[in-house]
């Protein structure tokens, strides 16, 4: 045991000392700081156009107003003159009519149209057997900002205000109308306000423990091949049994791994204290998350010792490592699913899928409502039967792989040591 | 752990005149699939000895040596060690240098030997004065806090030996241990053994080259293709393979050559010198004077013969290679 200590020890101390890591654990919140932050703070406001078609005669000027207002974007409205604005709708020899040739152009993303006829006065549909035309904001389908619903809201606050004006309402009724009457709330399950964070908390989940497993754990591949170019795996055997020293090395960088997740998760955490968003998760949130990283962490980094072990350079590596690829894409994948519907059937089946378990639970555990308690203890009980089957079979490997220098392994060959007596 | 020494101050390892010898191999047999790297062979080194394990590259020392440690386990046969079944309790009293020689690059070379003890159980308090002395020894004594990867190629040589004995080893295995070495270095080396067998340290080497084996060990197995050909003190193989040689160092004179000499049963002819391989009852005389009818002979010396004749008698022609330094 002591002697695997010391490898751990050695492992541990000479991935944490160097520039790399330590920038990398500076750098990460920082970078993803920036992500988050530059778009509201660089982005400014949008530019949008508009143009008005306005046959009421009473709402241009409020609009562009109201327009001239808003906090989002900046809009560049063009009002059609009256005269215009009544013949919008006049087609000569079946050409079509203006109303028809801008709401084409604003389908076509070139700027939101916004008619205003009689009836929107009375916030009544128009009637086409009495010859009234129809009021509409119209804009492209693909738009995601959502300024056809700001648009919307303006005209129906700015025909309040007529309404309010014209009919003389007193004031007392005129602030009532004004005012919503009421607005939506993300909550907890303890039934406070959810913040931002707590909304976003299931995508950091998954990112912490994907960094921490993938992330870190294919450091191992490097370093295994590094340091068998090195011939250095033969002078250790002299000390240490292959499993020693395997152990020793996959804890070791679990050790990195386990480092950055508490700097990076306890920095998140205290900054959303002090951002008023505290008591954000619970201990025995945090306890399954150490459950399924350290399960999760110690599948994946066996796989990756096996690997590198296995190789004499990164290249030969690589072609080993293309039909797994897949299966380290696919976590990030499923997370994602999961996150729109957690306790969905895709989101069930995959948790039982020990390689996949760690994110998709996660991604449940950090979502509302959490997964059903025995869901946690069996997909925990497969996780440590899957996690101990990958220690042995990398072991084997391990063991033979680190003495053999040449001819890269074939994946029958590495098959036959996996069958080997121990 | 400990084991003859008292932390701080450097002591002679205890040796050990005990029943067990060293190290004993019994019928021991590995495969690699449908390859035999060693077949049935048996050895004992007695304690305190130099043992030399010759044969050329592929002959199956490395094997045995790996099973000594046991980084391969045997597929037949028994492997003792200090007296005990190998087993991965016995790793802290042997201090192993592979073939292949490997250092952390990226560790300072205090701290590296420092991890090296460590992993074979010993503390600081005994390390420390030990790295001292062996700095001092090898001549890195101002390198302690650079980096490995610093260092010149003989000093690393000399480096991966302070690993291999800074927790005092009762047994010593090193394995082709002057390959690559420049000759000051080999003597630094050499030196460094010869003191460790002083100490009582018993020592088992690997070579593919007969002159070292002859310089230092005590007694010796030669292996070829994977099984003992011969085995006993230096002496004993010499006098068991008997005949003795002429070493000669000659011109030619034109036209003529080394075949056909009276008595002479085998001819080894390096260009400037040859060895001459006598039948017993050849008169010596009557060769001398056969040479100087076709040479100059600048020098005649009647020796024993060589491990290097004798094995290459024992590999024949695929022995070829064994001058080589790989």
């Amino acid at each position: 045991m002591s002697r695997m200590w010391h490898i751990l020890k050695r492992e541990y101390l000479e991935n944490v000392r160097t520039k790399a890591f330590i920038i990398g654990l500076v750098l990460t919140p920082v970078w993803m700081g920036v992500i988050f932050l530059v778009p509201k703070l660089m982005g400014g406001k949008k530019d949008e156009a508009v143009v008005i078609v306005d046959t009421t005669g009473v709402l241009a000027g409020p609009m562009i107003e109201a327009l001239g207002e808003n906090k989002d974007s900046e809009w560049t409205a063009t009002v059609l003159p009256p005269d215009q604005a009544r013949a919008a709708w006049d087609s000569e020899d079946g050409a079509m009519s203006r109303v028809e040739t801008l709401k084409r152009e604003a389908g076509a993303g070139k700027h939101y149209v916004v008619v205003l006829t009689p009836p929107v006065l009375e916030k009544r549909p128009a009637d086409p057997k009495k010859g009234e035309r129809p009021s509409g904001v119209y804009g492209p389908s693909s738009g995601v900002t959502g300024n056809g619903r700001t648009l919307q809201a303006l005209v129906n606050e700015i025909v309040t205000q007529y309404i309010i004006a014209e009919r003389k309402l007193p004031d007392e009724v005129a602030s009532l109308l004004r005012r919503p009457a009421l607005r939506f709330q993300a909550v907890t399950d303890e039934g406070k306000k959810a913040g931002a964070m707590q909304m976003l908390l299931p995508i950091i989940v998954v990112m912490l423990l994907y960094m921490g497993i993938v992330g870190i754990s294919q450091m191992l591949i490097s370093n295994t091949i590094e340091e068998k170019a090195n011939r250095i795996y033969e002078v250790l055997l002299s000390s240490v049994s292959p499993y020693q020293l395997m152990a020793g090395k996959i804890l070791g960088i679990c050790g990195v791994g386990l480092t950055l997740l508490t700097f990076w998760s306890g920095g998140g955490l205290l900054a959303a204290a002090l951002q008023g968003s505290g008591g954000l998760v619970d201990g025995a949130q945090i306890g399954l998350f150490v459950v399924y990283y350290l399960l999760g962490f110690l599948m994946i980094a066996s796989l990756f010792v096996a690997v590198g072990s296995a190789c004499n350079t990164i290249k030969e590596a690589q072609n080993l490592m293309a039909p797994l690829s897949m299966l380290l894409a696919l976590p990030l994948i499923l997370s994602m699913v999961s996150l729109q519907d957690p306790n969905g059937k895709l989101a069930t089946i995959a948790s039982f899928i020990p390689p996949f378990t760690p994110f998709v639970m996660m991604t449940r555990i950090a979502s509302v409502p959490p997964p059903p308690a025995w869901q946690i203890v069996v997909t925990i009980g497969l996780l440590i039967i899957s996690t101990w089957l990958a220690i042995r079979l990398a072991a084997r490997v391990f063991r033979v792989g680190v003495l053999i220098y040449g001819q890269p392994a074939s994946v029958k060959q590495i098959w036959r040591w996996m069958r080997a007596r121990d | 752990m400990e084991y003859g020494s008292h932390a701080g101050r450097i002591c002679h390892v205890m040796t050990f005149h005990g029943e067990h010898p060293a190290v004993r191999f019994q019928d021991v047999v590995k495969r690699f699939g449908d390859f035999t790297a060693v077949r049935g062979v048996s050895f004992e080194v007695p304690r305190g000895a130099i043992f030399g394990i010759l044969g050329s590259n592929g002959a199956g020392k490395t094997t045995s040596i790996r099973m000594l440690m046991n980084i391969f386990k045997p597929d037949g046969g028994s492997v003792e060690v200090l007296g005990s079944h190998v087993s991965e309790a016995l790793k802290p009293k042997v201090g192993y240098l592979p073939e292949e020689r490997g250092l952390y690059k990226k560790m300072r070379i205090e701290e590296m030997l420092r991890f090296f003890g460590h992993i074979k159980g010993r503390d600081d308090a005994f390390l420390m004065p030990r790295i001292d002395h062996w700095l001092g020894r090898v001549g890195l004594e101002g390198w302690r806090h650079r980096r490995v990867e610093e260092l010149s190629k003989g000093m690393s040589q000399k480096l991966q030996f302070v690993t291999t004995v800074i927790h005092e080893p009762e047994l010593l295995v090193l394995d082709e241990p002057f390959a690559g070495l420049d000759p000051v270095n080999r003597d630094v080396l050499r030196d460094a053994v010869l003191a460790m067998h002083e100490h009582g340290t018993t020592i088992v080497f690997s070579t593919h080259v007969m002159e070292q084996a002859e310089q230092l060990c005590s007694e010796l197995i030669m292996i070829h293709q994977g099984a003992v050909q011969l085995s006993g003190t230096l002496d004993a193989v010499r006098a068991a393979e008997g005949r003795d040689a002429a070493h000669i160092r000659f011109r030619l004179k034109p036209g003529r050559d080394l075949q056909g000499l009276p008595g002479v049963t085998q001819v080894t002819d390096h260009g400037n010198e040859a060895e001459l391989t006598l039948a017993s009852d050849a008169d010596t005389n009557g060769l001398l004077a056969a040479l100087v009818e076709r040479a100059d002979i600048q020098r005649f010396d009647l020796r024993e013969p060589s491990l290097h004749e004798i094995f290459k008698r024992i590999a024949g022609t695929t022995a070829v290679a064994l001058d080589g330094d790989a």
